[in-house]
């Protein structure tokens, strides 16, 4: 060892700007969570197996039994909802790395590295939110399976909607973590906040056909606006609120939850 | 986003002036009602080695957590290399290389990657970072390994990644926290020979805690805490000295008629259990003229000097203990 190869002082790259460090910061976890999420290729298999379940069965299955919602087969008026609920179940557990990071002690690591410390959580969005937006292109793939007509721009817009709703669920999922510190604790937590979340969205049913006090609960919950705006893009029908309203809600869900989380991340 | 952090505090020291490693004034860090921490004052000039002893509890983890950037003081100062921690934590962690008691590397990913995104996440740029990886593992001697999956890793070997993983960012001051708990003697020795190499090649700054005594020997400076506060802190030779239990202990047939003889002579004996003893700063200069003055049978002569472990059990274990003696056979 010798002190200049060594002790030299630190040539760092310190006088790079806040955004940027922070962004290099952003990409690093994120490529981090990446690189561990395809070290697991079972993980992506599971997933994969339950795309292909929700489609089989929940909409092509149950098609046979209901006919129709209005005008819109039964199966493509519960598709856009399908890929919601696998974006928003995939989102929320996103945090739940954030709990094992701490769990295995890798986070401490990470949280006395020389950048923003909300950029921790952040790389974990942009690594979970851009899996699980990849696999709703997957599942949109399957949209003439089940009388979706689809087009570039729906696609699109789809796309952006589900996009949206993966960094907003990764959000609250974080949250989460950040707020309950005992993985098994936060696992039951998620899980039973889950279910009804899951189905109290519009994404199997329609809230405007649900009694009244269903209906209200339906309007607190945040997937509600993502599940309505991804079947107006996907479908173009209209639907609980107009698309401006779901996207104005989501957004500002989504600032809410990242205030939280930028409160709970400290320096 | 970030958080608007200021600009790095200014460090203008004097003229000639280098600010120390670390330096933490009246530190207090409380969990609810309980001051872990109650008033600590430390500090170390660059290129020193510093170990922090105490019973568990003692505050030993909350005081590094703090000075890690980790957790935040409730009051007092902490600075590193001038960086006061609360107002410029970023440029306080640039100078920061840290090896926690806990394993905290990515057990999935291989050695390479463990030090690649830490590199990075330092702000490394890619062809630096690239070119010390490459040198930190030769040193460590984890070339052959760097593609390995950290956990087929030993933990000795584990340990030795985290410790090449601290020094990529070329730290001013390496905290350890327990650097190697849970690691078998071979282990622990090659640790201690590449944490001694920082000390004597680098001049890198060094803090860590440990319980075990041998190992607080290695440092310039002690610093024992007990609940919360600094109760000894000194080098081992004044620590030791302070102690003030250095004796000649002589044990021969007839301790009465020695305790007699040493009196004559000068001597202030006391009996103690197995002979009697001439307490004195210095025994081994004093240890001919003890001799000289004794003429009894079956005489035996030792050497009592307190080990770090009596400065330790002095001033946090539960009672003062007998020293071990290193035995010296009569002249």
């Amino acid at each position: 060892m010798t002190a200049t190869t060594v002790g030299a002082p630190p040539p760092l790259a310190a006088a790079d700007g806040r955004l940027r460090v922070a962004l290099r910061a952003i990409g690093v976890i994120a490529h981090r969570d990446l690189l561990r999420q395809f070290k697991r290729p079972g993980v992506l298999f599971s997933q994969g197996v339950q795309i292909l379940f929700f489609v089989l069965v929940y909409a092509v299955g149950f098609d046979g039994m209901i006919d129709s919602v209005g005008e819109v087969p039964f199966s493509a008026y519960v598709f856009p909802g399908i890929i919601a609920i696998q974006v928003v179940s995939i989102g929320v557990a996103s945090g739940q790395t954030y709990a094992w990071d701490r769990e295995f002690g890798v986070l401490r690591e990470l949280l006395v590295a020389p950048v923003p410390r909300i950029c921790l959580p952040l790389g974990k969005v942009v690594a979970g939110a851009g899996m699980v937006t990849v696999q709703s292109a997957v599942m949109l793939a399957f949209s003439p399976t089940v009388g979706v007509q689809l087009t570039p721009g729906r696609f699109a817009a789809a796309m952006g909607c589900y996009a949206l709703a993966a960094v907003e669920f990764s959000v609250i999922g974080l949250c989460l973590a950040t707020v309950i510190k005992r993985v098994q604790t936060l696992q039951a937590t998620v899980q039973l906040a889950m279910f009804p979340m899951l189905f109290l969205s519009g994404s199997v049913f329609s809230a405007q056909d649900a009694p009244g006090w269903l209906s209200a609960i339906m309007h607190v919950n945040p997937m509600t606006y993502a599940v309505d705006l991804a079947r107006q893009t996907l479908l173009g029908t209209p639907g609980l609120l107009p698309w401006w309203a779901d996207l104005g809600a989501l957004c500002g869900i989504l600032a809410a939850v990242l205030t939280v989380l930028r409160l709970r991340s400290g320096r | 986003m970030p958080s608007p952090e200021p600009p790095a505090a200014p460090v203008i020291p004097l003229p000639g002036a280098v600010p120390p490693a670390f330096e933490l004034t009246d530190l207090v860090v409380r969990y609810g009602k309980v001051r872990a921490v109650d008033g600590v004052s430390v500090s170390s000039p660059p290129g020193r080695v510093t170990a922090l002893l105490g019973p568990n509890g003692a505050g030993k983890s909350s005081l590094l957590g703090v000075l890690s950037t980790a957790s935040r003081p409730d009051s007092g100062d902490v600075r590193i290399f001038g960086h006061d921690v609360r107002e410029a934590p970023m440029a306080a962690r640039r100078r920061l290389g840290l090896v926690f008691q806990e394993r905290t590397l990515d057990k999935e990913l291989s050695v390479e990657r463990n030090l690649w995104f830490h590199a990075r996440l330092f702000g490394m740029k890619r062809a630096d970072a690239r070119s010390r990886i490459d040198l930190l593992l030769d040193l460590f001697e984890l070339t052959d390994r760097r593609r390995r999956p950290v956990e087929e890793l030993s933990g000795g070997l584990s340990r030795r990644v985290e410790i090449a993983r601290a020094l990529l960012h070329r730290p001013g001051l390496i905290i350890l926290d327990e650097p190697t708990n849970g690691l078998d003697p071979t282990a622990r020795a090659v640790v201690w020979r590449d944490l001694l190499r920082l000390r004597d090649e680098l001049g890198v700054t060094v803090l860590y805690s440990t319980h075990y005594m041998d190992e607080a020997e290695y440092a310039d400076e002690i610093v024992i805490l007990q609940q919360g506060r600094v109760v000894r802190q000194g080098s081992l030779a004044r620590l030791k000295s302070s102690l003030d239990s250095s004796r000649i202990v002589v044990s021969c047939t007839d301790d009465e008629a020695a305790a007699r003889q040493l009196r004559a002579a000068g001597f202030e004996p006391l009996a103690e259990p197995g002979g009697v003893a001439v307490h004195c700063a210095d025994p081994e200069s004093r240890i001919a003229d003890v001799v000289r003055a004794l003429d009894v049978k079956g005489l035996t002569v030792a050497v009592h000097h307190p080990s770090m472990n009596d400065v330790y059990l002095a001033a946090a274990g539960p009672q003062r203990p007998s020293p071990r003696p290193e035995r010296v056979s009569a002249p």
